[in-house]
């Protein structure tokens, strides 16, 4: 790369698309009412797993 | 999962049985049975340590072994008295697009396989120093 603008310009729309992914991390809203879990029921960090058990 | 962890995370099982594996509907019947009994955590940890020996008297071995009332397991077994709720999970298994298993979902993000216990221990630190910032 001759032009260090360039370099600059690419640099750039690399970092705006790495943190659009990043602030683009799609949340779920899951219902959980009536599943059986294990653990604290107000724990902050809530996962929620399908499973099959065979 | 680590003892730090302890109280801060919790784990809600939805059933995802597979159509063409022969005992998946029955172990998630086991396991819906083994809740309404109150012992769901027993349960589930015994399905996956005996799996993939999930036919029907290995499972009312199980419901045996954790003091279950078996006649009252059998019957929810024959009668597939969990269908409501593993009919309920499957269907909203099937709006998210699910179609491999395990999937997570960790406050919400999405994971999709096994994964190792770290992998979860990231992740979840993560997320308690979200929740902390707030």
């Amino acid at each position: 790369m001759k032009n260090p603008r360039s370099v600059l310009l690419i640099l750039f729309i690399l970092i705006i698309s790495a943190a659009s992914s990043f602030a683009g991390e799609q949340r779920y809203n899951l219902p959980v009412e009536n599943s059986p879990f294990i653990g604290n029921a107000n724990a902050p960090v809530t996962i929620i797993e399908f499973i099959d058990y065979q | 999962m680590a003892k730090e962890l302890e109280g801060k995370v919790k784990l809600v099982i939805k059933f995802y049985p597979y159509r063409y594996r022969d005992y998946a509907r029955i172990a998630a019947e086991a396991a819906v049975e083994a809740w309404k009994q109150g012992k769901f955590a027993e349960m589930h940890e015994l399905l996956i340590k005996k799996s993939p020996r999930l036919d029907r008297e290995s499972l009312i071995s199980y419901a045996k072994e954790l003091n279950l009332d078996v006649e009252k397991f059998t019957k929810a077994l024959d009668n597939q008295e969990g269908a409501s709720i593993i009919e309920r999970d499957l269907k909203l298994a099937k709006e998210l697009d699910l179609y491999i298993t395990p999937a997570f979902y960790i406050n919400g993000v999405k994971v999709l396989g096994v994964r190792d216990s770290d992998y979860f221990k990231e992740i979840i630190l993560k997320e308690l120093q979200n929740v902390k910032k707030k």
